[in-house]
């Protein structure tokens, strides 16, 4: 008690910039965020609008432009988080252990992370690119030479979405697969040895060693793509302006919109405050799964 | 548990800390001075702040030489302190000091901002500086740009024009005379089987640009086939672009304009930005930005023609920058005396003017210019003094102009021209509805 009363001062020393910069920063914000959101308010207005109840919730969750994006930012959290986790997880325990080919393929498989989100963007829509004498597109030249029939890629409504998933994990997945080299180091091997010893396969050394050992691992591997997933901005302003017919706008796109463009701050911390909730009831619900998934094994 | 260590990691801290935070403070002291750093000519005077965009560096230097012009001939009054911003970033500065209350006295607006920086009340009106004979002697499409609801808000030292280059020697083999003058202005049909004819000389016969990534160009540079066709983007007198962007005569021009992509006459993607100066496209859909540096392409032979007609006249485009005293503005009157130097004919539109290539926003201004008595200049004259239009002034025009061009975006790749254009005219008009609601909420 005694000891714990002198440290207290020092605990406050230390929590104090991270408690001010987080209050600042993330609660404040969020706060104001609240607030604007019931009211009417023009982006250029110094003063407060007027107070306008729940009004801006009910025009956001009406606007067709808010639904589309919505379910354009589930479509693309539902295919890119088990994708990119599952393969972020195969690619781990393939380049895990020793031998100069793994550490390549590691680095290999890590760069793109490195990039910049923008660069990358910018250059896989020219790799979408049509090809022969109206463009320069890599992927169709490739497909030309071996026979596939050209591709429309970015420019169609039904590939666009697909076509940015695709380049999302490319980019994405080295740093899970980073992630669970690092879990997968911490499980002991004598778990290994026992295991082989009592006459299990690679299979159910998988299910019943590694997947126990990798759980709190793989539960923040899982949110955290989750939250990047869902906050999708950079491929979609980039490479198709949320086209074509807005198969690809996103939820943060349509927030930005509604601010910058439409002027209409309410409407846009409205959809902020929607997303925000989304986001952390998703999380929650994953945490909880992971834990009760975490008891039982 | 001992509290020691917690303490020596804090008094650790504290040493390891206070000489980053000397080099932080010396750092600090170091920036503030050279930002405190001025000219003789301006050192204790009262300060008027002037923002304007980055722009080409030729024009900035420009506009740093009138400014320093305009202190040195101007002891008594305030000095100009003119700060630069990124261009893309600007619309959103000046947005966001409005908000905070923190405007210039003066600000540079780009043209088809008057409409929602007038509505948001950010501008001041000029009508009180601006006589009968100043306004006369301005472009009307400058006086129309700056005009909101009746009152003129901004005015411009230049102005810009769009037109349709072509290439000399490609029309010559496939024995095409393109007109020289508005009123001779080819009707569709004519500018289709122009197009045809120069299909088999080059590898695309129209440049339209339509993968520019800015949202501007679609509206500046197609908007006026809906005009010329008796159409409209947004009737702004009654808040409705429902039945106005999707209206008949908008389906209609937008359709022919489709056609030109989905019939081969017009790329839609192309890598090469600049395909008319490579020769490798008969007509280029482009503005007098581009004339600078088709002159110096050594080869390329070219002329200009007005836009062609989708209904019983041509109409082209117009607009640029120009500057307007901000609703914080304590002295409107010095506010005004410096942006009547920018728009003097030879104090401020001829510097500036030389350095970006526009074309000059007043009359009197051509004097300077012989260049505008032939040529393609002319031409760009005779534009924006007879078929010219600026863009719609409204409090919606962001989110016009963004639909319009996400719209067009789809058109291009095939989507259908009716329901594309209702989406667009229906998610402005949202917005319209919306502020209508703001409107009333606030009496």
């Amino acid at each position: 008690m005694n000891a714990g009363r002198r440290e207290w001062p020092a605990a406050v020393l230390l929590l104090a910039p991270a408690a001010l910069l987080i209050t600042l920063f993330v609660l404040v914000p969020a706060a104001a965020m609240v607030n604007t959101s019931l009211h009417l308010q023009s982006l250029t207005a110094p003063q407060t609008g007027p107070a306008a109840g729940l009004d801006n919730y009910r025009a956001v969750i009406a606007d067709p432009d808010f639904r589309s994006a919505t379910g354009n930012t589930a479509f693309f959290a539902v295919l890119v988080v088990p994708v990119q986790t599952a393969l972020a997880l195969l690619l781990a325990l393939w380049v895990d252990g020793p031998g100069w080919w793994r550490r390549v393929l590691r680095l290999a498989v890590f760069i793109p992370t490195t990039l910049s989100l923008t660069v990358t963007a910018v250059l896989w829509k020219l790799l979408y690119e049509p090809a022969g004498a109206a463009g320069s597109g890599l992927i169709n030249g490739l497909f030309q030479a071996v026979g596939i029939a050209p591709q429309p890629f970015l420019t169609s409504p039904h590939q666009a979405l697909l076509c940015i998933v695709f380049m999302s994990i490319w980019q994405g997945v080295g740093f899970q697969m980073m992630i669970f080299l690092a879990g997968l180091q911490t499980i002991p091997d004598q778990q290994y040895e026992a295991a082989t010893l009592d006459g299990a396969g690679s299979s159910r050394q998988f299910l019943h060693v590694t997947l126990p050992g990798i759980a709190p691992t793989l539960a923040v591997v899982v949110t955290v793509t989750t939250i990047f997933a869902l906050k999708l901005f950079v491929q979609p302003y980039l490479m198709t302006h949320g086209g074509p017919l807005g198969t690809t706008q996103s939820l943060v796109q349509y927030m930005v919109r509604a601010a910058f463009t439409h002027r209409d701050l309410g409407l846009a911390c409205a959809a902020g405050v929607l997303f925000l909730l989304a986001v952390g009831a998703v999380t929650v619900g994953q945490r909880l799964l992971a834990r009760r998934w975490e008891a039982a094994s | 548990m001992s509290s020691c260590p917690a303490a020596c990691v804090h008094r650790a801290s504290i040493r390891r800390v206070a000489p980053a935070a000397v080099v932080a403070l010396t750092v600090w002291a170091a920036i503030a001075g050279c930002a405190g750093r001025e000219s003789a000519a301006v050192k204790g005077r009262a300060r008027l702040t002037v923002w304007a965009h980055h722009g080409q560096p030729a024009e900035r230097e420009a506009l740093a030489g009138i400014v320093a012009a305009f202190n040195a001939a101007h002891p008594d009054g305030p000095a100009v302190a003119i700060s630069f911003f990124p261009d893309r970033q600007y619309a959103d500065k000046v947005s966001i000091a409005s908000a905070t209350g923190r405007l210039p006295d003066v600000v540079e607006v780009d043209g088809p901002y008057v409409g929602p920086w007038a509505a948001e009340g950010l501008l001041k009106p000029l009508d009180g500086f601006v006589d009968d004979a100043l306004r006369a002697d301005f472009l009307p499409t400058i006086i129309a740009q700056g005009t909101f609801q009746d009152c003129l808000y901004a005015l411009g030292a230049f102005d810009s024009a769009l037109v349709v280059y072509y290439n000399r020697d490609i029309i010559a083999r496939a024995g095409l005379a393109p007109p020289e003058h508005v009123a001779d202005a080819w009707d569709w049909a004519t500018f289709r089987a122009a197009l045809e004819k120069a299909k088999p000389y080059v590898a695309v016969p129209l440049a339209l640009h339509v993968d520019e990534p800015g949202d501007e160009w679609m509206t500046y540079a197609f908007a006026p086939l809906i005009w010329s066709n008796g159409g409209a983007l947004i009737d702004v007198q009654h808040g409705r672009t429902i039945g106005v962007l999707d209206g008949p005569q908008a389906v209609a021009a937008i359709t022919k304009w489709q056609r030109l992509i989905t019939d081969g006459l017009a790329e839609a993607s192309s890598v090469n930005p600049n395909l008319f100066a490579a020769g490798d496209a008969a007509f280029d859909w482009s503005g007098h930005w581009m004339l600078p540096a088709f002159e110096q392409t050594a080869g390329l032979d070219f002329g200009a023609m007005p836009l062609p007609r989708t209904g019983d006249r041509s109409v082209t485009s117009a607009g640029s920058w120009c500057w307007g005293i901000s609703r914080d503005c304590r002295d409107p009157a010095a506010a005004w005396r410096f942006i009547a130097w920018l728009l003097d004919p030879e104090r401020g539109i001829k510097p500036i003017v030389e350095a970006n290539g526009a074309v000059p926003a007043r009359r009197s201004a051509f004097a300077l210019f012989p260049e505008y008595d032939s040529g393609v200049r002319r031409l760009f004259r005779e534009q924006l003094e007879t078929s010219a239009r600026a863009r719609p002034r409204t409090a919606v025009y962001l989110a016009l102009t963004t639909s319009f061009a996400r719209a067009l975006r789809d058109i291009a790749l095939g989507a259908d021209v009716a329901a594309a254009l209702h989406q667009a005219a229906e998610s402005v008009q949202h917005d319209l509805d919306r502020r209508r609601a703001r409107r009333e909420a606030g009496r």
